[in-house]
């Protein structure tokens, strides 16, 4: 599977080079992690994120937004200790000890049908959407206090965080797995895939026209990057009626088109069809925010909109941006 | 929030990834793995202009695994990086290898060099405890390499961070011009994703092609579905405001071949009316949800090709993407 032998590699290069003990439940603001549910599930896919930080009595915590939308002020102690801090009360509840003996029980106030749980190993062989992992630390929740609900397992991988949990509800098993995470604002870790994208420099772009600066030299200059990804074990077609391969347009608040990077610019006329991936091709532009009399745009609100010129054209993206001009 | 503080908070995202090892011993200053992909942008003279590195493919050749760099100068380049910490390219037809950078030279020692655009052959570590500020952030442990000799044309000094790559080249372009370029994305082992801040908006499926199981017979309960992820990133200095006119966040739609809307998500869901001013950033929002392969009617939809097209129901419909996919049917 594609997306196993990317994720393996690079993960043991980040254990080799940490040569500490693991962080099963990394707490960076940012963080992201998105799960699959099997079993009796809604449509929409639980997103898990790491809203902010703040700081309690000197101490600080991450604001974790969890399954069933819990929210949980969250710290993690040098003992490998999870703590979730009740701001109202100042009293802070186990939730992971995630260095505890293995098979030895130790509260836990994680779930709010079960009072203890246990580290089964750290070592299980984890199989999922995100990949295959040798080093996964399995959790069990001990005696449940609710008749039908609460969770029986989660799966942690090392520097990641949670890979499964596994729960009972009363209308049945569910089980969620990692699809996709970011963690440390430049790890990701993903499914096998097909995504396009567009990222400019900024939301905000500001044009000065402070003294002695010279209006007509006021232009500033946007990075479009457009993304595609191919991480599948199947390829894509792109088929290219002409020597183009890529274009955007930036409109207006009116919808008009007020800059357009192919304006001007002549393709040969060649039929072009390639098969693509597995891999990931970026084109960046540099735009030139002016209009087509080459006079900086007025302020107000744009949309970019990027695309791949294939026959249909079917990847595209766009974004919104702000001109502001500065006296 | 300043400059610095920004730098700061990717500076420390970058220490997170490279894990805060207090010396870089033996650092990989050149990731040499099939799909790393960095991306410069130009400065000064060269301030039109992008660069794209990309390691394409790996191959052996007597016995030694070599990765295809392209994007430096006008040919493709087969690179290995030696036991000493020296990054060697390959001639196939000579079978030859020289040394393009001698990343464990001592500091301050003169290494020979054939890399490309180098005018004087010579190259020397000046630091390992370089600063480098640039669009990535801002760092204090970059290897520096200057090139003695250069007058006016040529390399003149290159940044590498460990584990990340070259983030600055700064070279003679003739008489006064000077160019730079600064890395402002990479790609690096398949998981690690740097950038310069950036606001960005991506539609991401789980499949390019879905496989829909028609034996024994079509349940629709049963259908194969599609996940989506609608991914809105803001790392810049502003928040970007988001206006939505109603409860709803997000819409997606599935086209046939036709043109023909087949699927959408909002169809049959009811959202309070309510605007809604949502400034958003810095960070990550992601919406993810299944979609059945099924037409309005619960049957498996037909072979084909289709365009998913997902959006944030913002007003104006700013943030916008589609990917297209194909439907093949199992008997």
């Amino acid at each position: 599977m594609l997306g196993t032998r990317i994720i393996t590699a690079s993960l043991l290069l980040g254990a080799a080079a940490f040569a500490a003990e693991p962080d099963y439940f990394p707490l960076h603001p940012g963080n992201q992690w998105v799960y699959r549910c099997t079993g009796n599930c809604g449509d929409e896919l639980p997103v898990l994120e790491i809203a902010r930080d703040g700081s309690f009595n000197g101490t600080w915590y991450a604001l974790l937004r969890g399954f069933h939308g819990r929210e949980t002020w969250l710290r993690q102690d040098s003992d490998g200790v999870l703590w979730a801090l009740d701001p109202d009360s100042g009293l802070e509840t186990r939730w992971y000890s995630f260095f505890a003996p293995v098979g030895e029980p130790f509260d836990t106030g994680a779930d709010p049908c079960s009072r203890s749980a246990s580290v089964v190993t750290r070592e299980f062989d984890y199989r999922g959407p995100a990949g295959r992992f040798d080093d996964v630390l399995q959790l069990r929740y001990g005696e449940r206090a609710c008749a039908d609900a609460g969770a029986n397992e989660e799966y942690f991988l090392p520097w990641t965080g949670i890979v499964r949990r596994v729960e009972t509800t009363i209308a049945g098993p569910r089980t969620y797995d990692l699809i996709y995470s970011r963690t440390g604002g430049v790890t990701v870790i993903a499914e096998p895939h097909l995504s396009f994208g567009l990222h400019i420099d900024r939301s905000l772009y500001d044009v000065d026209f402070m003294p002695p600066v010279d209006p007509s030299r006021s232009i500033p200059v946007m990075t479009a990057r457009i993304a595609l990804t191919n991480a599948t074990d199947q390829p894509v077609s792109l088929v290219w009626p002409s020597g183009q391969r890529y274009d955007l347009e930036i409109r207006n608040e009116r919808g008009a088109v007020v800059w357009r990077w192919s304006d001007g610019k002549a393709f040969p006329a060649v039929f072009g069809e390639e098969k693509f991936g597995p891999g990931e091709r970026n084109h960046t532009i540099l735009v030139p925010l002016a209009g087509r009399d080459m006079k900086t745009l007025p302020p107000g609100r744009y949309t970019v909109t990027a695309w791949l010129t294939t026959e249909p054209i079917v990847y595209r993206a766009s974004v919104g941006f702000e001109v502001r001009h500065v006296f | 929030m300043s400059s610095k503080a920004l730098h700061m908070r990717f500076t420390l995202c970058l220490a997170a990834l490279l894990c805060v090892v207090p010396a870089f011993a033996g650092a990989d200053y050149f990731p040499l793995q099939a799909g790393n992909q960095w991306v410069y942008r130009g400065s000064g003279i060269r301030a039109a202009e992008t660069m794209k590195l990309e390691v394409t493919q790996s191959a052996e050749f007597d016995g030694r695994t070599y990765y295809l760099l392209d994007g430096l100068g006008e040919s493709d380049h087969w690179l290995r990086m030696g036991e000493d910490g020296s990054l060697l390219r390959y001639d196939p037809e000579t079978k030859q290898e020289e040394v393009w950078y001698h990343f464990g030279a001592a500091e301050g020692e003169k290494y020979n060099t054939r890399l490309p655009g180098v005018c004087c052959g010579l190259a020397e570590i000046t630091s390992r405890k370089a600063e480098y500020e640039g669009p990535v952030g801002w760092f204090d442990y970059a290897l520096e390499v200057r090139y003695p000799g250069t007058f006016q044309v040529g390399i003149d000094r290159e940044v590498f961070l460990p584990y990340v790559g070259l983030v600055n080249r700064g070279q003679g372009t003739g008489g006064p011009g000077y160019a730079h370029y600064d890395l402002i994305y990479a790609r690096l082992g398949g998981v690690t994703h740097i950038s310069e801040p950036e606001l960005g908006f991506g539609l991401t499926l789980d499949s390019a092609v879905y496989t829909i199981n028609l034996m024994p017979s079509p349940d629709p309960r049963q259908a194969q579905r599609l996940t989506a992820r609608l991914t809105l990133r803001n790392t810049g200095w502003e928040p970007a405001m988001l206006v939505f006119p109603s409860g709803q966040d997000f819409d997606l739609l599935l086209r046939n071949d036709k043109g023909e809307v087949v699927y959408q998500w909002s169809t049959g869901k009811f959202f309070p009316e309510a605007v809604r001013r949502l400034p958003f950033g810095p960070g990550e929002k992601n919406f993810a949800f299944s979609v059945p392969l099924s037409d309005k009617e619960g049957n498996p939809l037909a072979v084909g090709r289709y365009v998913a097209e997902a959006w944030l129901a913002t007003q104006p419909r700013s943030y916008a993407a589609s990917v297209t996919f194909e439907v093949v049917h199992a008997f």
